[in-house]
């Protein structure tokens, strides 16, 4: 495993389950995810995406309650722990920093 | 809102190849995907993206266990692992005896293997044929006034069957044939081939009764259907051309025996498996009627069966052997008629194709491979076996001694809470370890036992390494061996109680096992003492028979035979060529020489004073030298008179007192039935062996005959090979076309023995193998008792045994088992050498000592064995066996 490192898209799936705060399962985070980026996402990414983010410890799952709109089958939600929260805040905080170190000068004269 | 179930087939797929563990929250993912898919997009779409996720789903989250929840699997890996390595040190630790182990198991798993491939490669023959079943060969018996079997039928036999006979397919008859064959080459220079065998000349319809060719070139239709073709397989094809292509091959030209022109019209592909069809040129059939070949085959004669004269058929899918049978009997009445002046009996028989490879009275082709012999398969099975037996004692043996010193090991592992079943596995890891060391290095052992007995093993057996179900075997054999052998010093060893193993000084107290130990012991000396005194008894059988008087001169005889076709003046100029030639002492006319393996008997009807006897007496037939060249005791009564026409004999004692009298000089005079005449016996012959003594003296009576094809010279010893040289040139200008074949009448004798000395070679190798294996066992057990008894030899050292006393404390154990064993063997052998003497109609007296060299034997190399190990452990230092007290 390559430590903690985001990928873009695994850092996309961790703010959503984030965002969708305790109802966050697969195909709750593909709609929101395809809502926010306006792009398609299919399930199995999205599988993917969860299932080795919890490897890597920065997410928490547990199951969730049985329903008749899943063919009685109950659902895995996932959290964020809290090495997902500081993998998210690295990553942000690098991003941050990086921004912010370009010069104006590097936007003038763009056109 | 309605749900929607999900397509089933797809469904059933993701159920089959997804983890338990997660299947119920993604099915449930993809069941909510799919409705909303359905909602949005239609029923059709949703079905068709179901199918897709399902695909796409196919990844390492659906399949991959997580290790937290899923470790049993991981558990037994861990262990399997665990125990190959504790078994690797264990080796490593004691390597003697490890080493002992593998190569005893090797040496058993290698002879096992060795014979494997015998018995199999023999009983796969012609077993791939396709419609083998349906397959026969028609062959003919004679009874009357000679009983004998013949592979052949008459020529005109096979168009009669393919004319009259209902219910066959195909009949196909050929003529096996030789000859020596010339190839042109386009630079119209010629290429020769000396003496080629396994020719045919055959039918089209050849092919579709043997139907196990590939065409490369030609057809069977097309290529046989006119004279003068012949048909190659490819190997005899490339040895003729070298390697160019099956195409170019066709048109060539080859040259048989000189005279006969063929060109090559098809090439064929032999089958991988074995068959007794190895014939490699096919000339056509139609060739027999337009070259001289017709003198040889194209015979019309009902009465004149030759071996070469083959006929095969192919019954129908509705026919059964039976109504064939009924038909034979309607042609036995034909050639009855077609042949009336005859005193024998044709009748004529069914060989299924599966049963030509084991039968030694009919033999399978002239000049073919010799046949099976199902009893020597079958006890060659049941020596592999013992074979693999002791070996597997041995490392029973070797294993449960050793279980004292893994005492300790067992104790701390229960005490740690290991169940039992663990413990069984841990050890018999080792021994399927070990067990697989063997076979790996019972290949090389079996590998150069081939080249050992190649002279015995029938051509062309050898291990079939390219063949996987080969190596499954092997692999099969490795587990087996190593759980069989491992099961039982497992489960002694496993049953250790911790309190008592761990004691100090557990090591002394004997634990379960030494009963059994010393039985299978017992066992390997048994079975060593039954194959040394087997060896012996067999030797000395041999030796017995070689060396008998056969009552007739036999050594430094040659004879050969005149070819049978050819005309009978020609033999007149090897006689007159014999006359001149000053190395050869003597020579003499016969029919057959005065031993050999066939024979041919006839009925004999004489009124004596007391009433009719019938009896039946084997046929010789020669000239009047015959007494003289094989100085054959007259006993009463004046030799032939070379004279055809008259009704006279000699007979020999056996007859005699068959025919009531006593005094030889009595039974001169005699008058006789025999061959529908009366004949009067003119003098009478001390008996002579005629026949193998595995056959009692039977009545004989000597008739003259001019004509006589067997010739047989007396030539002084040292000149054997130039006298045979210059009578192959001689040979060659009177019968150009004929080899020439010279036998040794004392190699025919010898060769009647062939069997038994097989046997004998074959029994002193598992005698050595046998030994082999005991000794190593014993040498192990040995080493182990040292190790176990050296604080008492230590002690009694320092209390001042010497070291023969010490030597005899070690080795009485051993002594006892033998001396057991002895006294078991020695009933057993008996019986069994009696049971194989009752073969023999002259059997040579088994001494009684021979049973002592066996026990005798079996001590020494026991003894032999452990000396060193013994002599090394009494004169060893007592303080090194005491230091740790």
């Amino acid at each position: 495993m390559k430590g903690t490192n985001l990928g873009e898209f695994e850092e996309l799936v961790l703010l959503t389950v984030g965002i969708l705060y305790d109802n966050a399962y697969s195909v709750a985070i593909q709609q929101e995810l395809n809502k926010q980026t306006d792009r398609k996402v299919s399930i199995s990414s999205v599988h993917a995406a969860v299932y080795r983010l919890e490897e890597k410890g920065l997410l928490n799952s547990r199951m969730g309650e049985m329903s008749s709109e899943r063919g009685g089958k109950r659902k895995r939600i996932f959290t964020i722990s809290q090495a997902g929260r500081v993998a998210l805040e690295t990553a942000n905080e690098l991003r941050n920093r990086m921004r912010n170190q370009i010069p104006e000068i590097a936007f003038e004269n763009l056109g | 809102m309605s749900n929607h179930q999900p397509p089933k087939l797809p469904l059933k797929l993701f159920r089959f190849y997804c983890s338990d563990d997660r299947l119920e929250e993604l099915e449930g993912d993809l069941y909510e995907v799919y409705n909303e898919h359905i909602r949005e997009k239609g029923p059709r779409f949703a079905k068709l993206f179901y199918w897709w996720i399902v695909i796409r789903s196919f990844r390492s989250f659906a399949l991959k266990r997580t290790k937290m929840k899923d470790n049993k699997a991981n558990t037994s890996l861990t262990f399997l692992r665990h125990n190959l390595m504790i078994a690797w040190r264990n080796l490593l630790k004691n390597k003697s005896i490890a080493a002992i182990n593998v190569l005893g198991l090797a040496i058993g798993v290698g002879s096992f293997l060795a014979i494997l491939s015998i018995v199999s490669f023999e009983l796969s023959f012609n077993t791939q044929i396709p419609e083998k079943d349906k397959v026969y060969r028609i062959y003919s018996s004679f009874t009357g006034s000679f009983t004998s079997l013949n592979k052949g039928v008459a020529v005109p036999i096979g168009p009669y069957v393919e004319e009259t006979f209902s219910g066959l397919d195909e009949v196909a008859y050929f003529h096996t044939f030789w000859a020596q064959v010339d190839v042109i080459e386009p630079s119209e220079k010629k290429k020769e081939f000396e003496g080629q065998g396994g020719f045919i000349i055959a039918s089209p319809s050849y092919f579709k009764v043997i139907d196990q060719y590939q065409w490369l070139a030609g057809s069977p239709e097309e290529s046989l259907d006119e004279p003068f073709k012949v048909v190659l397989t490819t190997k005899q094809a490339q040895k003729y051309f070298g390697k160019i292509s099956w195409l170019d091959m066709i048109g060539r030209e080859l040259i048989y025996r000189d005279s006969l022109n063929l060109t090559v019209s098809g090439i064929v592909k032999m089958p991988d498996y074995n068959t007794d069809f190895e014939f490699t040129d096919f000339i056509s059939h139609a060739t027999i009627d337009k070259s001289w070949l017709k003198d040889r085959f194209g015979g019309s004669e009902w009465g004149n069966t030759n071996s070469s004269s083959q006929l095969w058929v192919r019954l129908n899918k509705n026919t059964n052997k039976v109504d064939v049978m009924l038909q034979l009997e309607d042609l036995e009445k034909h050639v009855a008629e077609q042949t009336e002046d005859t005193d024998w009996v044709q009748s004529y028989q069914l060989q299924p194709l599966s049963e030509m490879h084991f039968d030694p009275e009919i033999g399978i082709f002239d000049n073919g491979r010799n046949p099976a012999h199902m009893p020597t398969l079958t006890v060659l099975s049941v020596v592999a076996l013992a074979i693999l037996l002791i070996a597997i004692f041995n490392f029973v043996n070797l294993e449960t001694a050793q279980s004292t010193s893994k005492s300790k090991e067992v104790g701390v592992r229960k005490v740690l809470g290991s169940p039992r079943s663990q413990l069984v596995g841990r050890f018999l890891t080792e021994s399927i370890l070990i067990s697989l060391f063997a076979v790996v290095l019972a290949i090389p052992i079996a590998h150069y036992g081939f080249v050992y007995f190649e002279e015995f093993l029938p051509e062309g057996v050898a291990l079939d390494y390219g063949n996987p179900f080969f190596w499954m075997v092997l692999a099969l054999l490795a587990f087996l061996v190593g759980l069989i052998a491992g099961i039982y010093p497992a489960w002694v060893i496993s049953s250790f109680r911790p309190v008592r193993a761990l004691r100090p000084g557990a090591g002394s107290n004997n634990p379960g096992g030494s009963l059994i130990r010393k039985t299978l012991i017992l066992f390997q000396f048994l079975f060593s003492q039954l194959l040394i005194v087997g060896t012996l008894a067999i030797a000395w059988q041999i030796s017995f028979m070689l060396d008998k008087d056969l009552g007739f001169k036999e050594d430094g005889i040659i004879y050969f035979y005149t070819p049978y076709y050819e005309s009978y003046n020609k033999s007149e100029l090897i006689k007159n060529y014999l006359d001149e030639v000053p190395e050869v002492m003597d020579y003499a006319l016969q029919s057959t020489p005065p031993v050999q393996s066939g024979y041919s008997t006839s009925t004999v009807k004489y009124q004596s004073e007391k009433g009719e006897v019938v009896t039946s007496a084997h046929q010789k037939t020669g000239d009047t030298t015959y007494l003289r060249f094989y100085d054959i005791k007259l006993l009463a009564g004046r030799n032939l008179l070379p004279n055809d026409s008259l009704p006279e004999l000699l007979i020999n004692e056996t007859f005699m007192r068959d025919l009531g009298f006593n005094d030889p000089r009595e039974a001169v005079g005699a008058t006789f039935e025999y061959s529908k005449k009366k004949h009067k016996a003119v003098g009478v012959v001390e008996d002579f062996h005629f026949r193998s003594l595995h056959h009692p003296i039977e009545p004989m009576l000597y008739q003259y005959r001019e004509e006589l094809r067997c010739i047989a010279l007396k030539v002084k010893g040292d000149q054997i090979e130039k006298t045979i040289d210059n009578l192959t040139d001689k040979w060659r200008e009177v019968y150009p076309d004929n080899p020439l074949t010279v036998y040794f009448m004392d190699e025919t004798v010898e060769r009647f023995y062939e069997t038994e000395r097989r046997a004998s070679k074959l029994a002193s190798a598992a005698t050595g193998v046998a030994i082999l294996i005991s000794c190593l066992g014993l040498f192990g057990l040995i080493s182990f008792t040292i190790v176990q008894k050296s604080k008492e030899l230590g002690i009694r050292k320092v209390l001042g045994a010497s070291i023969m006393q010490i030597s005899t404390i070690l080795s009485k154990e051993f002594i006892f088992l033998i001396v057991i064993a002895f006294v078991v063997s020695t009933p057993i052998s008996y019986y069994v050498i009696d049971k194989w003497m009752e073969d023999f109609a002259y059997q040579t007296e088994i001494s009684w000592w021979i049973y002592v060299v066996g026990g005798l034997a079996s001590m020494l190399i026991a003894l032999i064995s452990i000396s060193a190990k013994v002599w090394k452990a009494s004169g060893s230092n007592p303080i090194e066996s005491l230091r740790y007290e």
